[in-house]
């Protein structure tokens, strides 16, 4: 893994193509954890609280295509 | 021959449908009578011998398709209704076709080169559905629920396939060559996120991207039902199949944001265009793109680096980046590409910064976000029961319990479509389209007289009892106005052939 870099640079997608990626390992710094908003809607969590917690284990399809 | 600066476009979903008590052996049935509960008018019966799921597309026939052996067991002990009766195939008067995909009510949309028409028709779609699961729960007494959704969770995986007009003067191998780079990175704004994981023996996995990643298994086959491949290379037209192919999407997934699915069909439309001029997209060609789609849907909130087949190394979003970059050739073509290049970059440099603030576009972020806030406040873990299950409301199109329609209430979701132009998809077909156009009104109008409907070709039944088949490509070139105004006075069979045969 590499962490999420602080925002591309503009020159990422400005270079000349075809262009490679530069080369990189997985030596790299691990994983951040991002900071997030989250959202504070009562009624969503209220509509959540409300789902059947058998569906999952119920809920089986066909395959399909 | 130049790229196709626009090229038409369609979506089909086959739809998950829940009814409390019945197994998914029951669900071809289940399926069947929900699609014939829609109202007429509509045109049937539809005509299977344009459809080729063994032709591949590289130059041979395939004696058969692999049929997964779990799902094949529920057909041992199949009722002897033919094809038609058991698919109850029709083409609807908006120029969309339903029918029961092996237990899956399906709603492909028509097709359309314009984007937000095909978000319209996409969510058009959505509505009809609901309509139809509203009619059938109110006439069984029972709830019916329709899913947009690509997984069950327990291993079964149903299809989102987009099909995109392509010229058929490039080498197929073109397009198997180089797709599954943008198809393994993509699920950065396509994947519609999974808790869990269905591939046999890996375990560990809370929560990933893409509902389909953990299901193909080759690169390039015309197979659908299993052994599923990242380029599906079944080879059927419905254009004319001298100068078009179309390109079969089947590694999407279904998407309820409608920023995910501009990206979704923008992005690869562009793509297109880059292979069909001959772009060198050798740089990003990935070592092992089953690998990599995986490894990326597993790590959401990080960017697992693979290899690619020069020797270097990359991620998801320098695939991205470079065929950002690439496509900005097309700049200026028309102000859609142009609302796709900044709509795209806007989006990586999001997802760069922070991969969760793309939750407004993304249906896997906003899923991500939505489950790990009720995990928290409940105190249970993402293998609980109650977060499976959210999983799946996540997906459910009735508005008044899908969590994405909660969402899209309380304002946390993109929108790019109006409710007016969702409401006119409903009824009409995209205006770009003359194959639409024509399909439409022979549904709305002459549905008594059609022997036979399919995409590109109907056959109409004249008062004389004699038969005449319409190939539906060959008014493309027509002017919209001279279309609309033979289809306008003609209210019989035979009015409506004469009036196509003096425009074309």
């Amino acid at each position: 893994m590499i962490a999420f870099p602080d925002g591309p640079s503009p020159e990422r997608i400005e270079r000349p193509s075809p262009a490679d990626p530069a080369p990189r390992g997985p030596e790299q710094p691990g994983p951040v954890t991002p900071d997030v908003d989250r959202p504070t809607s009562r009624n969503i969590m209220d509509r959540m609280r409300k789902v059947d917690p058998k569906l999952g284990r119920n809920y089986r399809q066909r395959s399909g295509q | 021959m130049a790229s196709l600066p626009r090229r038409l476009m369609g979506i089909e979903t086959e739809y998950g449908i829940h009814i409390d008590g019945l197994g998914p052996d029951a669900l071809v049935k289940a399926s069947r009578e929900l699609v014939e509960s829609h109202p007429k008018p509509y045109a049937s019966p539809w005509e299977y011998r344009h459809e080729h799921p063994r032709r591949d597309a590289r130059g041979f026939v395939v004696d058969r398709l692999s049929v997964d052996p779990i799902d094949a067991r529920y057909d041992q002990a199949g009722t002897n209704t033919t094809d038609n009766h058991l698919r109850a195939d029709r083409m609807l008067p908006n120029g969309a076709r339903l029918y029961n995909d092996h237990g899956h009510p399906e709603y492909s949309t028509p097709e359309t080169s314009d984007l937000f028409t095909l978000i319209a028709a996409d969510k058009a779609g959505e509505r009809i559905m609901q309509e139809l699961a509203v009619k059938r729960s109110d006439l069984t007494g029972t709830l019916v629920s329709l899913q947009k959704n690509n997984s069950d969770g327990n291993g079964a995986s149903y299809g989102t396939h987009e099909s995109y007009q392509a010229l058929r003067s490039v080498d197929i191998e073109a397009y198997i060559r180089d797709l599954p780079a943008h198809f393994a990175t993509r699920i950065l704004y396509t994947g519609a996120g999974k808790t869990g994981c269905e591939e046999a023996g890996i375990r560990g996995i809370d929560f990933q991207l893409s509902q389909r990643a953990d299901f193909f298994k080759v690169i390039a086959s015309v197979d659908t039902l299993y052994n599923r491949p990242l380029v599906n290379t079944r080879d059927e037209s419905h254009d004319d199949p001298t100068q078009l192919r179309r390109i079969h999407v089947i590694c999407g997934d279904a998407n309820l944001s409608e920023t995910a699915t501009f990206l979704k069909c923008g992005t690869t439309h562009l793509v297109l265009r880059l292979i069909e001029d001959g772009v060198d997209l050798s740089h990003i060609a990935l070592a092992d793109p089953l690998a990599a789609i995986k490894e990326i849907s597993r790590n959401p909130l990080t960017l697992p680096v693979f290899a690619l087949k020069n020797g270097n190394f990359t991620t998801a979003l320098e695939v991205q980046y470079s065929l950002l970059g690439l496509s900005r050739r097309y700049e200026g073509t028309d102000p859609q590409t142009d609302l796709v290049l900044s709509t795209w970059k806007t989006f990586l440099d999001d997802y760069a910064a922070n991969p969760l603030s793309v939750a407004d576009r993304a249906d896997w972020a906003a899923k991500y976000t939505l489950l790990t806030q009720f995990a928290e406040e409940e105190g249970v873990d993402f293998k609980s029961d109650i977060i499976q299950s959210l999983d799946i409301a996540f997906h459910d199109i009735d508005p008044d319990a899908g969590l994405h329609f909660a969402l899209l209430d309380a304002g946390d979701v993109r929108t790019l479509v109006t409710d007016d132009a969702i409401s006119l998809l409903m009824e009409q077909p995209p205006q770009d389209s003359a194959k639409a156009i024509i399909r439409g009104h022979i549904a709305r109008h002459l549905p008594d007289a059609v022997v036979s409907i399919s995409w590109d070709e109907v056959t109409l039944r004249l008062q004389s009892g004699q038969n005449v088949a319409l190939t539906l490509h060959a008014f493309t070139a027509v002017a919209a106005d001279a279309l609309a105004a033979a289809l306008e006075g003609s209210s019989t069979a035979d009015a409506l052939v004469a009036a196509l045969k003096s425009i074309r």
